[in-house]
């Protein structure tokens, strides 16, 4: 157990990071994209949805 | 007035025309209503899910807990754009298009796992509050009235019963097929919401009058796990120094806190139009929502309760034991702790029929597609659910109740397995969907790098290392949900491998036979010339093989050479079920194929034509009078229900007939009694049974007008207009007047009626009914025809 908890630690910890601060940006764009769009008038055209 | 075109000539094959339609029948709401059903799920977990992860990972928790609420935005973006791709975006759907039906069926499990454990943790969880409040108000009286005893419930236990009660009484609810209210999650989020606004302001002042410091930061060295929160780690060398891996396991612990996303997909197709849009709208107002209550509530409760009981006595009542030591009278705190506890009941007992409706929509969903065996979906005789899924969840539920003696700890922990993991999956599936899939999305996780042709997903990557990194972290940390998670999902991923195969065997027998004895069409929407029947056609529903009395009565009552009869199954999808089904997606199971072959031998004995119409349907009102209005049908016949009066079912239909958008036709609802009785509704603006003496008073008005000058040309419907007309003007003036002067005008048309004035109508007589035609019965006795005022608002 020694052994594996340290392998993930090396493995894990900076893909949970560099997630993070990723997803850090996904959270910021998307909620100033989202309120651009969500303040328009519901007439515009949307997407095709599938 | 039946229709007056030649028949048409029928297919030329002695097998009954089958009209198998893929778009389902739905009813849409607005993005509060949406955004309010999943907050009901996601709310509701603010209630335990502080507590749980300062008594894992210490005082810092809340800053967790926060994080997970920020980060949950970003889960929440991933849910959007499958969500975009395919109006049922939810784990099973995405996974199986991304991954294949063994992933499908492993995401399955875990996402089943998190939704039957919503039921007990949240059932327990209004336990805890409930017999928090008690036992905190006899320790209260006690030290008031001087007591010498101070009675105590022990939380646990009588949490667990309270739990196995909530549990049963929800179980029988959705066994009796109660309607999934989208105004009852508006109604309980208000009372929320009220309760939030003063948890916020009245906690925000405490923290300000009292000068409370925040938790401190959530760095390693603040990082103070229980020995249970080390999971496998116990013991180890690694577990005395875990520096930032201990950031990633706090982090994991607190994961449960953004339980309920899936609800989102779920309530998705739902949404009105326009749907993206307003699904964005919903996703912001839940993001707002859940981090002020869950996160900040958290923060504040941490910073307000004093450290010596806020785990020891409030881990499991977290927002009551902040109500308590707010700042302010002890009279007014308590007061304030059972408006906690009540609306904790409220929107905790919520999630218990969530979980269970939840639940029962995903293996309903599975089972459609022909993963489940057919003996779960068979309907529930009386009441028509499937009581054997709700069963099995109900069943599932109880026992993990009873095993974990109502230990929220316990339960929380293997919660949070399953809540990690369904995430996990739908984000690996949406990854994988990005080289995969080539079609158009309405939404894109945002943070793509495009290079040359190639678009490289950084924001989606970004949110899928997040959660494989916690859902592989929680396997080690969190040995009871590692254990208790692989079982579960171990067990239901053989059944649902083992009744696929035994299923695939049965649905291409059962398709072969109804190919031999129909003439199946498989059509994208209802409409008349797929059914190739005339305008005002006669609709009739049929549910049961064994009891086809309606189907009977409109066959007795119905001339087939002047007017077409469609018998309609309406195939339930359950919740969040999908827009649409394709032809190769829609099984018949043994069920149907008993239905539809009695339907034709019923029609047989009658010697009459019937056209047979499976419509898939999110709530049978609403679809029966899309059908009806779709095929220009003049009368819709159904079965007495087994749970709603016949004035009730016909209320159901005028509601969802008025939210039909134009253009709509007006029809005639009857609903037959086992016993042959029959009722008739009018849906639908129609012109009012007038009485002879409200004839004769139009007609002296009349005579009595007409001799003033200029008023020759004066006509009967002029009297009833300018009446009309003044009434409006008077009800827009005095409101209250009009009503006062209608109420004794009702009383006055009771008494006459009292008297022998009837104003019900012969059913044929007048009405859009027109050729379904009441007779009396050869047994001589004598039909009840009420045909009842205007069931919808008109």
């Amino acid at each position: 157990m020694e052994t594996l908890s340290h392998i993930l630690s090396v493995v894990l910890v900076p893909l949970f990071f560099a997630g993070m601060v990723g997803s850090l940006f996904v959270v910021i764009s998307t909620i100033v994209g989202d309120l651009q769009e969500i303040f328009t008038t519901d007439e515009d055209t949307e997407s095709p949805e599938l | 007035m039946a229709a007056t075109k030649p028949t048409i000539v029928l297919p030329q094959s002695n097998r009954v025309r089958l009209v198998v339609a893929s778009s389902v029948m739905l009813t849409f709401i607005s993005f509060w209503r949406a955004a309010a059903i999943v907050l009901n799920d996601l709310g509701s977990s603010a209630f335990y899910a502080g507590g749980l992860a300062e008594e894992a990972v210490g005082k810092a928790a809340p800053w967790f807990v926060l994080g997970v609420m920020i980060f949950s935005y970003a889960v929440r973006a991933v849910y959007v754009e499958s969500c975009s791709m395919f109006t049922r975006g939810g784990v099973y759907r995405i996974v199986k298009e991304a991954l294949g039906g063994t992933f499908a069926k492993v995401s399955v499990s875990a996402l089943m796992f998190d939704y039957v454990l919503t039921g007990p943790i949240s059932g327990v969880s209004a336990g805890q509050y409930i017999i928090g409040m008690l036992n905190g108000l006899a320790a209260y009286c006690a030290v008031k009235f001087h007591w010498a005893v101070v009675p105590h419930l022990r939380p646990d236990i009588s949490s667990a019963s309270i739990a196995i009660v909530i549990t049963i009484y929800f179980w029988w609810q959705n066994i009796k097929g109660i309607e999934e209210s989208s105004e009852k999650a508006l109604n309980i989020m208000k009372i929320t919401t009220v309760m939030v606004a003063m948890l916020l302001v009245w906690g925000i002042f405490t923290v300000i009058h009292r000068g409370a410091v925040l938790p401190p930061l959530p760095i390693p060295s603040n990082l103070h796990f229980s020995p249970d929160a080390l999971g496998f780690l116990k013991g180890t060398k690694f577990a005395a120094s875990l520096g930032l891996f201990g950031v990633l396991m706090a982090f994991g612990h607190s994961v449960l806190a953004m339980s309920g996303e899936e609800t989102l997909a779920q309530v998705n197709r739902e949404i009105e139009h326009p749907k993206l849009k307003n699904l964005k709208r919903a996703a912001m107002v839940i993001a707002v929502y859940s981090f002020m209550f869950t996160g900040v509530c958290t923060l504040l409760a941490v910073m307000i309760i004093p450290d010596a009981v806020r785990v020891h006595v409030y881990r499991d009542n977290l927002i009551a034991g902040m109500a308590m030591y707010m700042a302010g009278p002890e009279l007014l705190r308590i007061f304030f702790r059972g408006f906690v506890v009540l609306v904790g009941f409220l929107i905790l007992g919520g999630a218990v029929n969530t979980a269970i409706v939840g639940s029962t929509g995903v293996l309903m969903r599975v089972a459609e597609d022909g993963v489940l065996a057919d003996w779960f979906r068979k309907p529930q005789r009386k009441y028509g659910t499937s009581y054997r899924i709700i069963n099995l969840v109900a069943g599932i539920q109880l026992l993990v109740i009873v095993l974990t003696h109502g230990n929220v700890l316990i339960i929380g922990e293997a919660y949070a397995f399953g809540v990690i993991w369904s995430f996990t999956f739908n984000a690996l599936a949406m990854l994988v969907l990005r080289w995969k899939f080539h079609g158009e999305r309405g939404a894109k996780v945002p943070l793509n790098l495009r290079i040359g042709k190639t678009e490289i997903p950084l924001g989606l990557i970004s949110v899928f290392l997040v959660l494989l990194s916690t859902a592989i972290v929680n396997l080690f940390t969190k040995s009871v949900a590692t254990v208790s998670g692989v079982i579960f999902a171990a067990a239901f991923f053989v059944i649902f491998t083992l009744s696929e195969r035994d299923n695939k065997k049965r649905h291409d027998l059962t398709t072969r036979q109804m190919r031999e004895h129909f003439q199946l069409e498989h059509q994208d929407t209802v409409g008349r010339s797929a059914l190739e029947i005339r305008p005002g056609a006669v609709v009739v529903t049929m549910r049961d093989s064994a009891t086809p009395f309606a189907l009977k009565w409109a066959l007795t009552h119905t001339n087939t050479d002047e007017q077409d009869l469609v018998v309609l199954a309406a195939r339930m999808m359950g919740v969040g079920g999908p827009e649409y089904v394709s032809a190769s997606e829609q099984l018949f199971s043994e069920h149907e194929q008993m239905l539809f072959t009695k339907a034709v031998s019923v029609a047989e004995s009658f010697g009459k034509h019937i056209s047979l119409l499976v419509v898939p349907a999110a709530d049978i009102f609403s679809a029966l009078v899309q059908t009806a209005n779709s095929l220009d049908a003049a009368a819709v016949i159904s079965g007495l229900s087994s749970k709603l009066t016949a004035e009730e079912q016909a209320y159901h239909v005028g509601q969802a007939w008025e939210a039909l958008p134009e253009p709509k036709r007006q029809f005639t609802f009857y609903v037959i009694k086992p016993d042959g009785e029959s009722l008739s509704f009018h849906i639908g603006p129609h012109a009012p049974a007038i009485q002879p003496n409200e004839v004769q008073l139009v007609h002296r008005l009349w005579l009595n007008l007409r001799r003033a000058p200029g008023m020759h040309d004066l006509h009967h419907s002029d009297i009833i207009t300018y009446a009309l007309t003044r009434m409006a003007d008077e009800f827009g003036r005095d409101k209250q007047e009009t009503l006062k002067g209608l109420q004794h005008c009702i009383e006055e048309v009771k008494t006459r009626r009292g008297l022998g004035n009837s104003r019900y109508e012969e059913i044929g007589e007048t009405g859009p009914g027109y050729g379904v035609r009441a007779r009396k019965q050869s047994s001589g006795v004598q039909e009840t025809k009420a045909n009842s005022d205007v069931v919808n608002k008109s």
